[in-house]
């Protein structure tokens, strides 16, 4: 008998008779033995002072620890895991499809090729009544129910490397009754396999290159100067020799050959002061690469041109003016209130971006603009009370302008708080405790941003971040296209109803959930999402040594699994209860002499 | 059952005497010393003589000297009234070896020194009163009937020993010494019985008979602890803790009944009834300055 072959109401019935079985025997028991003593004087005295546990607290805890004892040693009896239960003649098989499993071995053939070869040798020796369950590890079951060894065998030979890079061996099958478990795996990303399952290892080491870095700026205080950096990681056991392409669109192209320590990594600053800007790609290429999908790597570069920026300060604060002009691209020119006024009347400004100190005109300006020290205008918030020593909070972290900067420290003696308008264009960067606005973008035609406080009466000069809030607030207000950073496998998009197109052109299916856009980035590459008023770019990288460390198994050295010879598992779940059955009965036992229990 | 004690045993108490600490009163000459003077070994003071008074204890060395008569006075030694209190309440009935049985043959031997020492030996059964009495007995030939007395007794009644004092010693007691054999087991205290004992001026000697079974219960487990006196329940679990428990608290109670014995001056002396009883008898006994 076991609770899988009879219904489980049968089976709880049978739980439930031997808990009042149980329960009887206990009403059952004999009455206490009537004990006759000289006195009772000396034993009144003694149990007012150490009668502390009750007898019914006593005798629940033994019924308890009996009912339990019995409960675990029936469920054992019924469990299937043993000889005759529900689980014998069907074994669970679960293939690793991560995408390390495509890493080429010594012979030609990928991972992935040789575990379902392995898979099919050990299915094929399967006693032909077998059922198999075919399971990968993304997240998905290759076949949802048992079927017969030769379904199974179609089922693997169909089955397709997946895009997770974190895989896993679904927990739902620790609940299916199978007689064995397998894994096949080379242990890379999936582990070692739980401890049901015998391990089939197809880990064989090879040599492999991988990107694990790519990034490029612009170098500051050298607005025509811009890096890439690239970081090589060699997961094979002897030094390699590769060479580093950086492309772009146009007939650009960098190439350097450098070598690379086992096991170790190599990075490499190229100058890319001759691109023009847009896609950018970098490709190794090296020879006997047995995991090919980390040997390239895309990102976009801004647009080469310099942003002019026209600081409008009464009174120059010195590390206003040196802090925007070591920004990288920006060719800093300092005006007057005054000669603003005059240049916006003559039409003559040439600028990209206006920096108001302490000043805001009437007007709105030509161009993008920051305005630090809010004053009351036409175009910008309103004020809304003064503000002093405000508890600042940081609204939205996401926002480009906050990007990378911390405000914890910033304190404001005074200033100005603001009323953004209420449109989906003004977006409310910092707050204070009590919800009052003290700094709020605007995502308009011109884009401006706008401080309810200056720098003089602010410690935002003197913090670190002060040049990462004004490269942000630049790059923003430039409207420089922005880009964010993926790795292969689902990509999120922050906004909904997205357009997405990958490097060819072609438009990838897209899902929004909860107002965001959802796409399968199925490899590298540079996509665009199409939406809001402007292209995001999106750049999809591995860059994860932990990736490209193909050598790093868990299952390295593990002895390949036995050929399949259909028994019985004798430590299931059904020893497990016996010795919880067991060790609940010692317990008893010892509590029962040492007169806890009755 | 009979109250067996062997020839050897009796040859040995021959040889000793109960003591006590207090001169006695007796009124029929013996060896103990009395609070009387008269005709004794042991001087204690002089007095003008007075017509009437024998004149064999006149002080003639004196006379010769001063010219007047001056009568010589002795200590009188007396017998000694002894009144051994045998407990027959049912709690005495329960252990094994008995304590009734240990408590007969205690008397029984006691009352033996006293007789062939030509003391006033009386015997008492009591329970929550005076059950029996043998009135006061002198002489060795005495001896078969405090056995045939001793012999009759039967566990009976609830132990009150201060109702059993009183009842005895309400009548006019000559003082002497009072030897209480029991296991003390009374609800209502020792002390109270003690005090009744005490205001009459008489020397005592307790002793506490204890069966092992009082002193550590071998039984265990869910029990209802019957009273063997007044028939009450008591539900327990016996639990090692408690056990130890119990045995701590019967020593506790053991030492509060010689402690207010020692305070005293009395003698206390606890009987195991599974010790050598005639060990007991001749060095316990000896140690605790009843026999000499």
């Amino acid at each position: 008998m076991n609770a899988f072959s009879v219904s489980p109401l049968l089976a709880g019935a049978v739980v439930a008779a031997v808990i009042a079985a149980v329960i009887a025997l206990y009403l059952l028991r004999p009455p206490a033995r009537r004990q006759h003593v000289s006195s009772n004087m000396i034993w009144q005295r003694v149990l007012e002072t150490y009668r502390r546990v009750s007898d019914r607290w006593r005798w629940w805890l033994s019924l308890l620890m009996a009912v339990l004892a019995s409960v675990f040693i029936v469920l054992a009896v019924v469990r299937p895991g043993t000889e005759g239960n529900a689980g014998e003649g069907k074994a669970i098989v679960v293939i690793d499809n991560a995408p390390t499993m495509a890493t080429r071995t010594g012979s030609g053939a990928q991972r992935f090729d040789i575990a379902k070869d392995r898979t099919v040798a050990l299915i094929n020796d399967f006693p032909s009544s077998t059922q198999v369950m075919v399971v990968d590890t993304q997240r998905r079951l290759a076949t949802p129910a048992f079927e017969s060894v030769g379904d199974a065998i179609e089922t693997v030979t169909a089955l397709q490397l997946g895009q997770s890079y974190q895989p896993i061996v679904p927990s739902a099958t620790a609940f299916v009754a199978a007689e064995r478990r397998y894994v096949i795996t080379d242990g890379v990303l999936l582990g070692a396999p739980p401890s049901d399952f015998e391990l089939i290892s197809v880990f064989e080491p090879v040599g492999n290159l991988g990107i694990t870095a790519f990034d490029f700026d612009n170098v500051p205080g050298n607005t025509a100067q811009r890096e890439a950096f690239v970081e090589v990681f060699n997961a094979g056991s002897e030094p390699a020799t590769t060479e580093i392409v950086i492309s772009s669109i146009g007939e650009r192209r960098i190439a350097r050959e450098i070598t690379v320590p086992a096991g170790g990594v190599a990075g490499q600053t190229f100058d890319l002061s001759e691109f023009a800007g847009g896609p950018i790609r970098a490709a190794l290429t090296a020879t006997d690469d047995g995991f090919p999908d980390d040997d390239v790597a895309y990102g976009y570069l801004s647009s080469r041109r310099v942003v002019r920026v026209t600081l409008v300060s009464n009174s120059e604060l010195e590390y206003l003016s040196k802090s925007l002009g070591t920004q990288p691209r920006v060719q800093l020119n300092v005006i007057s209130p005054r000669r603003y006024m005059d240049q916006r009347v003559s039409g003559a400004s040439q600028t990209d971006i206006y920096v108001f100190d302490r000043f805001v005109p009437q007007e709105p300006p030509a161009a993008a603009a920051l305005v630090i020290g809010a004053a009351p205008a036409s175009w910008l918030p309103a004020r809304a009370g003064d503000a002093s020593y405000p508890e600042i909070m940081a609204s939205e972290i996401r926002h480009p302008v906050l990007r990378n900067l911390s405000l914890r420290d910033l304190y404001i003696e005074s200033g100005s708080y603001l009323r953004p308008p209420e449109d989906e264009l003004s977006m409310v960067l910092l707050r204070s405790a009590d919800d009052k606005a003290l700094a709020v973008a605007h995502d308009g035609a011109r884009r401006w941003v706008v401080l309810g406080f200056d720098v003089a009466s602010s410690n935002l000069g003197l913090l670190p971040g002060f040049p990462v809030f004004l490269g942000n607030s630049i790059n923003w207000l430039a409207d420089e296209p922005e880009i964010i950073r993926a790795q292969p496998g689902t990509v999120a998009v922050s906004f909904p109803d997205a357009r997405v197109l990958a490097m060819d052109g072609s438009e990838l299916p897209v899902v929004t959930v909860d107002g965001r856009s959802y796409f399968e980035a199925a490899q590298a590459g540079l996509y665009t999402a199409i939406g809001n008023d402007r292209p995001l770019r999106i750049a999809v990288n591995l860059l994860e040594r932990r990736i490209s460390d193909v050598n790093q198994s868990a299952v390295a050295g593990a002895a390949p699994a036995t050929t399949a010879t259909m028994g019985g598992n004798p430590f299931g779940l059904s020893a497990l209860l016996l010795m919880l059955a067991t060790a609940l009965l010692c317990i008893e036992w010892l509590a029962y002499h040492r007169r806890v229990t009755v | 059952m009979s109250v067996v004690l062997s020839e050897e045993f009796l040859r040995q108490l021959e040889h000793l005497a109960l003591v006590t600490r207090r001169p006695v009163a007796g009124h029929l000459r013996g060896h103990h010393r009395s609070r009387r003077t008269g005709v004794g070994m042991v001087f204690t003071d002089y007095r003008p003589y007075s017509p009437g008074d024998d004149t064999r204890n006149l002080d003639w060395g004196t006379y010769m000297r001063l010219d007047r008569l001056i009568l010589r006075l002795f200590e009188e030694e007396a017998d000694l009234p002894i009144y051994i209190f045998v407990d027959v309440s049912k709690s005495m009935g329960i252990g094994e070896p008995g304590k009734l049985d240990f408590a007969r043959r205690f008397a029984a031997a006691l009352a033996y020194v006293g007789l062939i020492n030509h003391d006033r030996v009386s015997l008492v059964a009591f329970s929550d009163g005076v059950l029996s009495e043998m009135p006061a007995r002198r002489g060795k030939n005495q001896m078969w009937r405090t056995l045939h007395f001793l012999e009759r007794l039967v566990p009976d009644g609830r132990t009150n020993l201060q109702n059993a004092f009183r009842k005895f010693f309400g009548a006019q007691r000559t003082r002497g010494l009072v030897i209480v054999a029991s296991d003390f087991l009374d609800g209502a205290g020792f002390e109270p019985a003690f005090q009744v004992i005490r205001r009459f001026g008489h020397d005592v000697f307790a002793a506490h008979i204890v069966s092992p079974d009082d002193r550590e219960p071998s039984f265990g487990d869910d029990v209802v602890l019957v009273d063997s006196e007044d028939g009450s329940t008591l539900k327990a679990h016996l639990t090692p803790e408690l056990l130890e428990s119990y045995r701590k608290g019967f020593a506790k109670y053991c030492s509060e009944i010689e402690g207010f014995c020692r305070s005293h001056g009395w003698g206390y002396l606890r009987a195991d009834t599974d010790a050598p009883f005639e060990r007991l008898m001749m060095h316990a006994l000896r140690n605790e300055g009843l026999l000499r």
